[in-house]
């Protein structure tokens, strides 16, 4: 494995392209060889001193009494710790739902093309993301340098890609087509709709593929003039799956269905890993004794207070009691999930899934709120992960010969304060300011769903328009839009409130002009808000608005 | 060090939280009831050993030494009882999306945490055949399973061993579902015998091609549908057919001779009192309903006298729910035998024990309480016909999975962190009758 | 679509006309039912003998003579009221599957004045296979999203809904529900909350009007919404409420307070949970069916068996119901498990019995064996709530019943099918 991420690495460095143009908006970086000097590194959960030199992305050297190599740009990151920078086992990062799809006439739902099915291992995730290049940026904001991508879409989405996640598009991808991706999702109204009609149709698929294999041996073998076999292809791209030569990552979603997949896995005989694992409260046992590596999912249930502590409330009746005391009892066994695997010394890793790892912090803290060891969580997402995605000769610890992926705070990470102040990836580095103001806990007494017309005071006169604010999960989807093109509002996703400031922004582009805007609400009430949009250069203007309609 | 031992304590929280029920067979001594053997009699004072989940032995004065016993005096203490035909327990019922889907199996969706399979031992029941729907000609696999509440693994409720069988399905539904609601074939009778004909037609070209490859070296494409019929074709897979009219039953029997099918029970089949004398000669089964009609045309003639005339007629007759309703209540459905039409009370009880059992093939394990069969018994205070019988003790493989006196309210096993008290459902006019045959296909009506 | 249509209304007019072959007819007459055990239910088991004349139970009493009677002998057998089905569809549906044979759902939202027994079908098939039984009058209502039409209660014998009517009818309201519908109602919590808060919203703004209507003197011109509940404002007829969960069953109750509505509630499935309310505002209940699944997962598996015995003990006054159409047969056998789950045999034969006449203001006519009453009783052999039990006798206001229906026809028709086998070949 080594071998050929490594060559392919080099291949992707070393690459020499002349483009057409320049730009002199940019500089080239005269080395790629840095330094960091009287840094904390944490391993094992203690942090030590220690001076670290990265090279054209590898981990050249760690040690205490090590200089500065001549070539080396030190980077600010004195007194700071050090850490793997984090592994994600399995996202849909920048993977979208392809659209202006045609609309294929299906006459028979029972036999549905493997597209329309959602039968699409042969798809490759790197192709998808090469089409959409997406930005890496809010995966390695929260610690991630490196993640599995896989599509999101069908029983069969498709093969995953390794991402190294820069910005730099010749540099992302290192090993393609490692793995498949799998999943019970039945398609609408045609074959397979169910759970059963999916297990049966993942039974044909792979029986299929080994077929073909035996069948393509046989020709090989033989002289007679026979016909070359083929398959359709799906049952192709399974091949690899059938030698063993790809893993099949799949997120069984629901608790039963974690049992579905093992079976599967156990039937048929290929390599399984299961990802976005979050609930399987009684079966933990059931699934450990297959040793199949897990990935949980870093999505938790909404806190339960332990006790209403409300005199006022009502008499609560002995039945009442008792529901609650079961469901906070598997409340807490949910979350000790991690904290029993590691109990139980199961490695597990996390995977992101849809989510970018926004909470990733928070949500780890609750875990070792229930009893996860910090180590335990640092594992999960360093080391462990690199294993499971069997890289751990070149990721998943700051080691000598590795990746330089490491994740930068200016305090131990589980420490509340404590930011990310930079992180390298390979050969790039992207340092981030402390933000100024703390996050607030969203104030929970606004309701600020609804749409909002505003009014901006501009130098140019007063701009106006509305303000669409949508609750998605804890987060809100804003939709901004102009009273001159009402129809075509820009769209930010996953804004969070706090305390009462939604702080958002994007760019407007006009006849090659871009002006960068960024929006800072303060609710007065769930009715009225002001703040002020700063348009780039050109400053700060107020802002103010009112509800105009609540969502039904 | 303060962390390891937290750690312990999750680990025991959670182990002591696991397999509470693990245990999937045990010993129980049952003392001095009225036995209803169903094969052998009535057997007053007698008791009952059970070892290893076996029936080890009948007889009076029985004891054994560190056991589990059971006061059954003034107590009858019958087979569990089977019900041939039940949704219960499974998180899919019809891959509806073709009129032939063999290679469909509900026995990849047990759902241990399903409290309808609590409520059906609460009513007796020790096993249940868990079915495909009936939106297709040819369904899926179905899957017999044993009540074994509070095991969470779904391979422990599979029984094992027990052979396998399939749904059809003829009639309305399959015509509603394919011809009405997708426009493609069947939607006519006509059209469901064709479909038959060209799946046992297409099954005996890929065993012929199969047997070929042999010589070639080239695999003909697999098909888990072919090879799922292939399997009927051979005699392991025993159909269990949907089916309400008279013609549409003597049709299948046609198209099963033609292709030297002989395992078939057909259920509901609910003129199936108008062909007895077709079905006992072909040997076919009949399961049906005590007294449900009228929820369709199919179903406008039907007759609740009709077990009584399939039995009078040596048809190997059972009564079953397709409803997580009457599961819950099958012997009082046995009883209403006696009032349409004049089944002995062996008789009556044959239909809920033994005769299913012999529908799924397991009358060799189950259906009668005999030595060495499985220790799967149901004692209840009052006769079980008698509609003041209450069950006392559900017991499976010598395990008491039920027992009234030790029965809290909730006994759900799966508990969502996320719910805050157990939804309520409404009751409405057929929602008791909704959830048979049809679930999963898109109708809220009361359609089996 | 039309031709389908017309093969459905033609199938089912070939099944009204098998009904017509029915080779015996109900009679009417003077009979004396010879030493039975009699079960009156307001007066305790006699022994005896009961004249039936006409329509009415002429004298009850030892060795009656009768001139002309026709004598029927009863020794060993007992003799019940007929029983009383509290809520089902009897008469308005026939196939459930096709929309065309039901009639009990009319469009709209505020349709109180659609009258079930305007659509009661007297030669529905399941009329005959229902009396004999031992059920010989039904409540049956109309469905709807909330002022559903008015229920009737009538009795299973007649060639007119006229003939058939029991002389009770009371207008249908859906309270406005917070329960799921069915495990394929899969709206949020927060959606069920809006979905019942609009339907409140509704009903109050409807009720308003009503209100107001019912103070109105002189000529209130064609208004037959208002119309059909006028009596109800005014307190001088019962509503029909149907509601189960329990903060369900506490708002309505508030709400019949507030508005000095008397009502019945029917449904109840939670009424266990708050029966001490139910009692202490004296609102008789009709639970039901009581076969039927728990309403929640966390609840006993027993809980709607015991729902009707826990509501009686607790003083409400209790009948049962099927909600079925074409199985109302079962209603005994619902009464049945409701005694033996905690309601006892004689509070259950009350449940099906007197207590629905009381609900529905026909006590005088109906729900016991008295002297004075309408002939609606019926003779076996036994434990009427027995599945063993035989019905050799049903009358219905006097009307004689024959023990027969298409399903006991196509039982005498196929037991000894002939030819059997024979003409295969």
């Amino acid at each position: 494995m080594k071998q050929i991420i490594l060559t392919v690495v080099c291949f992707l460095f070393l690459q020499i392209i002349l483009k057409g143009q320049v730009d002199y908006d940019k500089y080239p970086q005269v080395s790629s060889s840095y330094f960091l000097q009287d840094v904390y590194l944490v391993e094992d959960g203690t942090p030590k001193m220690t001076n670290i030199h990265l090279n054209d992305g590898f981990i050249v050297q760690v040690g205490k009494s090590l200089k500065r190599p001549k070539g080396a740009i030190q980077l600010e990151a004195d007194s700071m710790y050090v850490y793997p920078a984090f592994i994600d086992v399995l996202s849909h990062y920048g993977i979208k739902k392809s659209e202006n799809k045609e609309k294929v006439e299906i006459k028979f739902p029972g036999m549905p093309p493997d597209k329309e099915a959602g039968i699409t291992p042969d798809l490759s995730a790197q192709d998808l993301i090469a089409s959409s290049t997406p930005d890496f940026s809010k995966l390695r904001d929260n610690g991630y340098a490196i993640s599995q991508i896989a599509n999101k879409y069908g029983m069969l989405p498709g093969s995953t890609t390794i991402a190294l996640l820069v910005d730099d598009k010749s540099k992302r991808v290192f090993t393609d087509k490692t793995n498949q991706f799998g999943q019970f999702e039945a398609a609408s109204g045609i074959y397979p709709a169910t759970i059963i009609g999916i297990m049966a149709k993942f039974r044909d698929l792979y029986r299929n593929a080994e077929v073909l294999k035996k069948n393509k041996d046989t020709y090989s073998r033989s002289s007679a003039n026979a016909q070359m076999p083929s398959s359709s292809d799906a049952i192709e791209a399974l091949v690899p799956l059938t030698l063993k030569q790809q893993t099949m990552y799949f997120y069984p979603e629901k608790k039963l269905n974690t049992l579905r997949a093992i079976r599967l896995k156990k039937e048929l005989g290929f390599n399984m890993n299961l990802v976005g694992i979050e609930d399987i409260a009684g079966l933990e046992d059931l699934i450990l004794k297959e040793n199949i590596p897990l990935a949980l999912s870093i999505a938790l249930p909404k806190e339960i207070k332990e006790e209403k502590q409300d005199s006022t409330a009502q008499e609560v009746s002995e039945e009442v009691k008792a529901l609650t005391e079961r469901r906070m009892k598997a409340y807490k066994q949910r979350m000790s999930l991690a904290s029993y695997l590691e109990s139980k010394s199961v490695p597990f890793a996390f995977s992101l899934g849809s989510d970018t790892g926004n909470d990733l912090k928070k949500n780890l803290k609750r875990l070792i709120d229930s009893g996860l060891t910090e180590q335990g969580a640092i594992d999960a997402l360093t080391i462990n992960a690199a294993t499971m995605l069997g890289i751990a000769d070149v990721a998943g610890s700051v080691t000598k010969g590795k990746f330089s992926n490491l994740m930068i705070t200016d305090a131990p990470y589980f420490d509340e304060k404590s930011n990310i102040r930079m992180m390298v990836v390979g050969s790039e580095t992207y340092e981030y300011e402390v933000k100024t103001k703390e996050d607030k806990p969203a104030d929970e007494s606004l309701a600020i769903e609804g749409v909002w017309d505003f009014s901006l005071d501009t130098p140019g006169g007063k701009e106006t328009g509305t303000i669409k604010i949508e609750k998605v999960g804890d987060s809100y989807t804003i939709y901004t839009a102009s009273s001159d093109d009402p129809s075509d509002p820009e769209i930010n996703e996953d804004v969070s409130l706090s305390g009462n400031t939604l702080e958002y922004g994007f760019d407007m582009t006009d006849d090659g002009f871009t002006m960068p805007l960024s929006f800072s609400l303060q609710f007065t009430d769930s009715e009225t808000m002001g703040g002020s949009v700063s348009l780039g250069e050109y400053g700060a203007f107020p802002i103010s608005a009112n509800k105009v309609s609540s969502p039904e | 060090m303060q962390q390891r031992s937290r750690l312990y304590l999750i680990a025991s929280i959670i182990a002591l939280t696991l397999q509470v029920f693990g245990q999937s067979t045990g010993d129980i001594l049952i003392k001095n009831g009225t036995v209803i053997t169903i094969e052998d009699g009535i057997k007053e004072q007698t008791d009952i050993l059970i070892r290893n989940g076996k029936i080890s032995q009948i007889g009076e004065g029985l004891s054994a030494s560190n056991i589990t016993e059971i006061d059954a005096e003034g107590m009858y203490v019958m087979p569990g009882i089977v019900d041939a035909h039940s949704h219960i327990g499974i998180d899919a019922v019809n891959e509806a999306t073709n009129p032939v889907t063999a290679e469909v199996w509900v026995g990849d969706a047990i759902n241990p945490f399903d409290v309808g399979l609590y409520r059906a031992l609460a009513g007796g029941v020790t096993i249940s055949h868990a079915m495909h729907g009936s939106a297709n000609a040819i369904g899926g696999q179905c899957e017999t399973i044993k009540h074994r509440w509070g095991d969470l693994d779904p391979e422990n409720w599979r029984m094992k061993d027990a052979p396998r069988t399939i749904k059809f399905a003829l009639g309305e539904n399959p015509m509603r579902v394919h011809g009405e609601g997708k426009n493609v074939a069947p939607r006519t009778r006509m059209g469901i015998e064709q479909e038959f004909r060209r799946s046992f037609a297409a099954a005996k070209e890929y065993k012929a091609k199969k047997a070929k490859a042999g010589t070639t070296g080239q695999m003909p494409e697999y098909s888990l549908r072919l090879e799922t019929l292939a399997d009927i074709l051979d005699g392991k897979i025993i159909i269990h057919c949907h089916s309400y009219r008279a013609d549409e039953i003597l049709m299948l029997m046609n198209v099963l001779e033609d292709y030297g099918v002989d395992k078939i029970c057909f259920q509901h089949v609910n003129e199936g009192f108008k062909v007895a004398p077709e079905l006992a000669e072909f040997g076919a089964y009949a399961s049906v309903f005590s007294d449900w009609w009228a929820y369709k045309f199919e179903v406008y003639y039907s007759t609740a006298y009709n077990a009584t005339i399939l039995t009078r007629n040596n048809v190997i007759t059972s009564i079953n729910s397709d409803s997580r309703e009457l599961i819950r209540h099958l012997y009082h459905e046995a009883a209403k035998t006696q009032r349409y039409g004049d089944l002995t009370d062996n008789e009556a009880l044959k239909l809920i024990t033994i005769n299913p059992a012999i529908q799924l093939g397991i009358d060799d394990r189950v259906g009668s309480i005999k030595v060495g069969k499985d220790g799967d018994i149901v004692i209840f205070k009052g006769h079980p016909l008698s509609i003041y019988g209450t069950p006392q003790y559900t017991i499976v493989d010598g395990v008491v999975r039920f027992d009234i006196n030790e029965d809290p309210d909730d006994i759900r096993v799966d508990v969502d962190p996320t719910v805050e008290i157990p939804a309520f459902y409404e009751q409405s006019v057929y929602d008791h009758e909704a959830e048979g045959c049809m679930q999963g296909v898109s109708t809220h009506s009361h359609q089996h | 679509m039309n031709y389908k249509l017309h093969i459905i209304i033609a199938l089912l007019l070939s099944s009204i006309a098998l009904v017509g072959q029915q080779v015996q007819k109900s009679t009417l007459g003077s009979v004396v039912l010879k030493n039975a055990e009699i079960y009156t239910i307001t007066n305790g088991v006699i022994t005896g003998d009961i004249h039936i004349d006409n329509n009415d139970i002429k004298a009850i009493g030892r060795d009656l003579q009768v001139q002309d009677a026709t004598e029927i002998d009863c020794t060993g057998k007992r003799i019940y009221p007929g029983f009383v089905d509290s809520g089902c569809k009897i008469g308005l549906a026939e196939i459930s599957s096709i929309s065309l044979t039901k009639d009990f759902n009319e469009i709209g939202t505020f349709t109180p004045h659609m009258r079930a027994l305007t659509a009661v079908n007297p030669s529905s098939v399941h009329i005959p296979i229902t009396r004999v039984n031992g059920v010989t009058s039904a409540l049956t209502y109309p469905e709807g999203s909330l002022f559903a039409g008015k229920a009737a209660l009538i009795h299973l014998q007649g060639y007119t809904p006229d003939q058939m009517s029991g002389g009770f009818e009371a207008g249908v309201l859906k309270w406005p529900a917070s329960g799921r519908r069915g495990r394929w109602d899969r709206r949020s919590d927060e959606d069920i909350e809006k979905d019942k808060k609009k339907a409140l919203t509704k009903l109050n703004g409807f009720w308003k009007n009503v209100k107001v209507y019912s103070e109105l003197d002189g000529d209130k011109g064609y208004n037959p919404q208002m119309e059909a509940l006028e009596s109800v404002a005014n307190g001088d007829e019962p509503l029909l409420i149907e509601v189960n969960k329990k903060e369900d069953i506490l708002a309505a109750l508030a709400w019949v307070n507030e508005e000095g509505v008397k009502a019945i509630f029917t449904g109840v499935s939670e009424g266990w949970r708050v029966a001490d309310s139910l009692a202490k505002y004296d609102i008789p209940a009709i639970v039901g069916p009581i076969l039927q699944n728990p309403s929640r997962a966390s609840d006993s598996y027993d809980a709607p068996y015991k729902n009707a015995g826990l509501l009686q003990q607790a003083g409400v006054l209790v009948a049962i119901r099927t909600t079925e159409s074409e199985n109302v047969r079962n209603l005994p056998f619902n009464a049945g498990f409701a005694a033996n789950y905690g309601m006892g045999v004689e509070e259950a034969l009350k449940a099906i019995t007197i207590n629905p006449a009381k609900i529905f203001g026909v006590d005088d006519k109906v729900g016991s064996i008295e002297e004075g009453k309408s002939a609606n009783l019926f003779v076996c052999d036994g434990d009427p709530f027995e599945m063993k039990t035989r019905i050799s006798h049903v009358f219905i206001n006097g009307w004689n019943i024959p023990i027969e229906s298409r399903q006991t026809l196509l039982y005498d028709e196929y037991l000894n099918r002939d030819p059997g086998l024979e003409l295969k070949d």
